[in-house]
This record gives structure tokens, C-alpha cells and sequence, in this order.
């Protein structure tokens, strides 16, 4: 998926820069540098750590997730679908009378339209939450530097991309080393 | 921010060692704002004692002057509110401690004060008691199963049904209950709360463990208690229907209403000022949340206690619903709906209302008076040939007096001990307190 770049740096080989990372030694140097960075108003970067560190969506400035607002719309139309689908069946396409009550009763329909509820809701969590953290992707240009690796051991990252508009080759390098990062390097697309 | 665990090492990890601490020191909260000064509530407490007695002379005397059967309807109906609040804030005070609940020092606190004034709720019960068995000659006005004739073979009046249920519904049995029940329930709120209060003063962190200990028989006397309880007030009102399902339906509608009144309680103090760090929005999220699980407990409790009813169409189970859904009735059952389930449903949902004191305490205070408009539902109907709506005052007074009475008594305890747990072993976990969501 192409994005919209204000600009396109390359490295002195001629590749394509997709960002520059810094690794930290502790949670809390990454947990301090990410609030720096948040105030330094960067807004296309991450964190990568081997656990997660507490409150560190909010040392990143994140806002709150879509996911929730997603899940409770296509909650609820899933729920009137699924009263919807059994009003049909049951009242318009083929009535029938089932223990002498009245053709479309709502009582019987309910734990279906909860179910459907449920299950939309659910697929919308999941699947909204996918689309949102762009997955499944096979590829991430951090996965070709062998120092990011040890983010699954022992290491912290911050990785911002060249995409962010504030990114400048010389003062994000610079902004890293003040915030403690060090191996700042950048990274091939 | 201040318990992440990165950067301040050393400030959350030593909880729990070195004996006692104190909230307003570990949480550096101005201790002021963990008590209320001497005599605050007096007056709230003196305004609501004195509608509360206004009211209750006035049902008495409206229904001396002839609505007696609707206006012992009308207290009962207050009485049972009561009695919702201060059970479901025993069950929820023991259920705090069973779990082991670290985040709600002052959800507890507050849900101790209520269930602990319980013996309130008990006095509040005598006047029912005293006119329906001693009163009554004979012809008691909301227990009908009471009354001798209907177990006389030569009477016309004879009742099969309740001949085959007088083993458990009879007067003597009943009255031994009230009085066990509320004995037990006081003996178990009392000592939950005098031990919180204790260790407010000497620090013992032991008391919790007891606390723990106790509650784990509690939910279970509690649970049985509690569902024959709402056998015994409200569905031996109508003697001839039953249904399983009653009892966790009454503990639903009234965990939710004590859910709300604790909500109530800690968003007006937490408006005042009070509390700060041991009450921020990220508890009161979670006191939200909860309001909303009880919701969404009483929506499903509610539709499948109707739904099987419904489906298998047995008169002695319909009689409940036939009484309730035709005439003037009608609109009834919907407007439950509505107004327990769909706009508290609909409200909670959303992220922001519920971390918001004041919007929370509104949604609350609705949720409380669809309480007591369930209740008008659950007991107004038994009253055969007096319309919905009619005499409604006489149904506000009757409601009015009970829980005004014992808000007034709630009022006092709240603003007589700490505004939460002080010196509670899990301290840190109150101050650290986040959703992540």
C-alpha cells in the first residue's frame, strides 16, 4: 500500500529509508525517550519491547482505539440483522404457527438477535483490529536488521518512520541520542 | 501515573512490607480529603430523616383513612427498596473480599457503611410485621396466605395449593425466618465492617484475611438467604405463582441499585473534592462497569425468567405475567425495559460517561428510580382493582418514607468513618489503579 510521503530520503547506497531506530537498554530509558518523542510531536513511530510496559500508550501520546466504537455500531445492527432474519422467515416467508403463539412473537427470537449480537461484535473486534494494525503483514523493514531481533529478548526500540513529517535525517538522530537511544541507525525499506 | 513500575523503583514495590502504611501518605493524599469534617451531613442527614418520617406518618394516616391495603403496598415497596440496597451492598462488600479485590478501598468502605446500617432495614420491617400477623384479625392486607381461612377445609375460601406450601408459608415459620435472617445479615455486616474500621485504627493487616475467610461462608448463607428472602416479601405476596429464577432475580435488581447508590455516594464526594487519588476516573470506570454488568445481569435474568414462563404457558407460572401485561398494565413491562435495561444499557456503553462523576451519578440516580419503579411493578399489581397510577402519590409517600429514613442513617455513617480503607494491606493496588482500555 503506497502512503502518502512528504518526502523520500535514500541512503548513501541509494536505498529507499524506511526510518531510523534507537534501542534502549531498560523500560524505563524507553518509557522516558517515548515521552520525549511524543512531545517532540513525532506521530508516525513506535515501540517495540519483549513485554509490554505499562502506560506506555500514554508516554507515546496514543489516542483511543476506533475498535470499540466499530464493535458497538456493528453490535447492534448485527443484533436488529438477526431480528430481522428470523421476523422474515418466521412472519413473511414462511408462517408457521409453533406452540399456538403468534406468528412473529418476539420471545423466541432473542437469544438468536443476542447471539448475532455477539458474534458481530466479535468479528468486528477482531477483524477491525487487524485492519487497523495493517495484519496480517508478511514483511516489516525492521525485521531485516539483525540488532532489531533482540526486541524479543532484551532490547527496547523506538523506530520512527521516515513517513512522519517531522522526520529529518540529522534531528531525529539527534533527538534519539538526547533521549538515551543509542546504535541510532537507520533503516532500509 | 506515578505507580508504573518503570522510573519511581522503589516507590510500589515495598506494599505490603514493613507493617502498617497509610493511604494518605503512600498515595500523598491530603488527609483531609479522606475524612469528612466533623458534622458535614447533618443537615442532608436531619432533611432526609424528616421526609422520611413526614412520609411515613402520612401513609399511615392515608391509609387509615381508608387505603390501608394500598398504602401497607406503598411502604412495603419502600421497605423492600431498603432492603434491596443494604442486601445487595452486603453481598458486594463480601464479594469485594472474596475476591480479593485490591482497586476498591472506597467502593468497600462505602458498601460496608450501607450494609452495616441493615438493622435499619429490620426495624423498618416491623410495622408490616406487627399490623399483618398481630393486627390483622384475621385479614391481613398483603400476605393473604395469612389468613386462617384459607387453610379452613370448611370454608369456602379453602386453598388446595397454599394447604400443600403451609409447611414452609406459615406465620410462625415466617416470622422466625425474619428474625434469623436479620440477625445473620447483621451479624456478618457488622463484623465486616467493624473490622475494616479497626484496621482504619491499629493497621492489623490480619483483619483482611479474616474478612476473606468469612466471606467465603457469607456468599453462601448470603445467596440462600437472600433468595428466600425475596420468597418470603415479595413472591408470597402472590402465593399461588413460583419461579425458581426469583431469587437471583431480586439479588440482580438489587445488586444493581446498590451498585448505583455507591456510585452515587463516591461521585458526590469525589464532586466535593474529596478522595483525589483514591478515587480518580479510573475507578470510577470501574464502578461503571460494574453498574453495567448488573444491567445487563438483571436484562438476562429478567427475559429468562419471562421467556420460559412464557414458552411453557403453566397457569401457576403465567399468573405473575397475566396480571401484569393486561388493562391498564399494558404499557408496564415495556417501560421495565426501557427504563432498567435499554437507556442504562445504551448509556454505559459509552467510555467517557462512565469516567465522568457527574454524568455517572445522573445515569445512577436514573438506575435507582427504575429500581423503585420495579418494585412498583413487582408489588403495585397484587393490589386487584386499583389501577396503575392511581393514588400515585400515596405510592410516593408510601416509598418516600422507608428510604428516606434509611439514607438519612447512610448519610451519618458515611460522613461519621474514613472516606475509604486506610490501612488495607493492598493499599498500593487502590493507588495504581488503571483500566489500560
Amino acid at each position: 500500500m503506497a502512503r502518502a510521503r512528504t518526502k523520500i530520503y535514500k541512503t548513501s547506497a541509494g536505498e529507499v529509508v524506511y526510518g531510523m531506530m534507537a534501542e534502549f537498554a531498560t523500560p524505563a530509558d524507553t518509557f522516558h525517550a517515548a515521552e520525549k518523542m511524543r512531545d517532540a510531536g513525532y506521530t508516525r513511530w513506535d515501540v517495540y519491547a519483549p513485554f509490554a510496559i505499562h502506560g506506555i500508550d500514554e508516554a507515546m501520546g496514543l489516542k483511543t482505539s476506533r475498535v470499540p466504537l466499530l464493535c458497538g455500531i456493528l453490535g447492534l445492527s448485527g443484533a436488529g440483522l438477526g431480528y430481522l432474519f428470523q421476523w422474515w422467515v418466521s412472519h413473511q416467508a414462511y408462517p408457521m404457527v409453533v406452540q399456538g403463539k403468534p406468528y412473529g412473537a418476539w420471545q423466541p427470537f432473542m437469544p438468536i438477535i443476542f447471539e448475532f449480537g455477539v458474534i458481530f461484535t466479535s468479528f468486528t473486534a477482531l477483524l477491525s483490529m487487524m485492519a487497523f494494525n495493517r495484519l496480517p503483514m508478511w514483511h516489516h523493514p525492521l525485521l531485516k536488521k539483525e540488532r532489531f531481533l533482540r526486541t524479543s529478548d532484551d532490547r527496547f526500540v523506538i523506530c520512527v518512520e521516515s513517513a512522519d513529517s517531522k522526520f529529518d535525517p540529522d534531528g531525529t538522530r539527534k533527538l534519539l541520542e538526547k533521549c538515551g537511544g543509542y546504535n541510532v541507525d537507520l533503516v532500509e525499506d | 501515573m506515578s505507580q508504573i513500575s518503570v522510573g519511581h523503583s522503589g516507590h510500589g514495590h515495598d506494599a505490603g512490607h514493613g507493617g502498617e502504611a497509610h493511604i494518605a501518605a503512600r498515595g500523598r493524599i491530603d488527609p483531609a480529603l479522606l475524612t469528612m469534617p466533623h458534622g458535614a451531613g447533618r443537615a442532608l442527614s436531619a432533611i432526609f430523616l424528616l421526609v422520611g418520617l413526614v412520609a411515613v406518618v402520612a401513609t399511615f394516616f392515608l391509609g387509615y383513612g381508608g387505603r390501608a391495603a394500598q398504602a401497607m403496598a406503598a411502604y412495603h415497596m419502600g421497605f423492600l427498596f431498603t432492603l434491596g440496597l443494604a442486601l445487595g451492598c452486603l453481598g458486594i462488600t463480601m464479594m469485594l473480599q472474596q475476591f480479593n479485590s485490591g482497586w476498591s478501598g472506597p467502593v468497600c468502605r462505602q458498601a460496608e457503611n450501607i450494609s452495616s446500617n441493615i438493622w435499619v432495614v429490620g426495624l423498618l420491617f416491623l410495622p408490616i410485621v406487627v399490623l399483618e400477623v398481630f393486627l390483622s384479625h384475621g385479614h391481613p392486607r398483603l400476605f393473604h396466605w395469612m389468613s386462617p381461612d384459607l387453610l379452613d377445609q370448611n370454608s369456602a375460601h379453602y386453598d388446595t395449593l397454599l394447604n400443600a406450601k403451609k409447611g414452609f408459608l406459615n406465620t410462625n415459620f415466617w416470622l422466625v425466618r425474619y428474625v434469623f435472617y436479620f440477625v445473620m445479615w447483621m451479624w456478618f455486616a457488622t463484623k465486616l465492617a467493624g473490622w475494616s474500621r479497626a484496621q482504619d485504627r491499629t493497621g492489623d493487616k490480619w483483619l483482611t484475611a479474616k474478612a476473606r475467610k468469612i466471606s467465603s461462608v457469607g456468599l453462601l448463607l448470603f445467596a440462600l438467604s437472600c433468595a428466600f428472602a425475596s420468597f418470603d416479601y415479595v413472591m408470597s405476596l402472590d402465593h399461588h405463582w413460583y419461579s425458581t429464577m426469583f431469587g437471583v432475580w431480586f439479588f440482580s435488581a438489587a445488586a444493581k441499585a446498590a451498585f448505583a447508590l455507591i456510585i452515587v455516594i463516591l461521585a458526590s464526594l469525589k464532586l466535593r473534592g474529596k478522595l483525589g487519588a483514591a478515587y480518580t476516573s479510573e475507578h470510577l470506570h470501574d464502578t461503571g462497569k460494574l453498574l453495567f454488568a448488573f444491567t445487563v445481569f438483571w436484562a438476562y435474568i429478567s427475559f429468562s425468567q419471562y421467556f420460559l414462563m412464557w414458552y411453557s404457558n403453566i397457569p401457576e407460572e403465567t399468573a405473575y405475567f397475566n396480571l401484569r401485561v393486561r388493562e391498564a398494565w399494558q404499557p408496564f413491562p415495556m417501560i421495565m425495559v426501557v427504563a432498567n435495561f435499554v437507556v442504562p444499557f445504551l448509556l454505559l456503553l459509552v467510555r467517557n460517561f462512565k469516567r465522568n462523576p457527574t454524568i455517572l451519578r445522573l445515569i445512577a440516580l436514573w438506575v435507582l428510580v427504575a429500581f423503585a419503579l420495579d418494585l412498583y411493578f413487582l408489588v403495585r399489581p397484587i393490589l386487584r382493582g386499583v389501577e396503575p397510577g392511581e393514588g400515585v402519590w400515596l405510592d410516593a409517600l408510601g416509598i418516600l418514607g422507608p428510604v428516606c429514613i434509611f439514607l438519612a442513617v447512610v448519610v451519618r455513617t458515611v460522613c461519621k468513618h474514613p472516606l475509604t480503607l486506610l490501612k488495607d494491606p493492598r493499599l498500593h493496588e487502590v493507588l495504581a489503579h488503571k483500566n489500560y482500555v
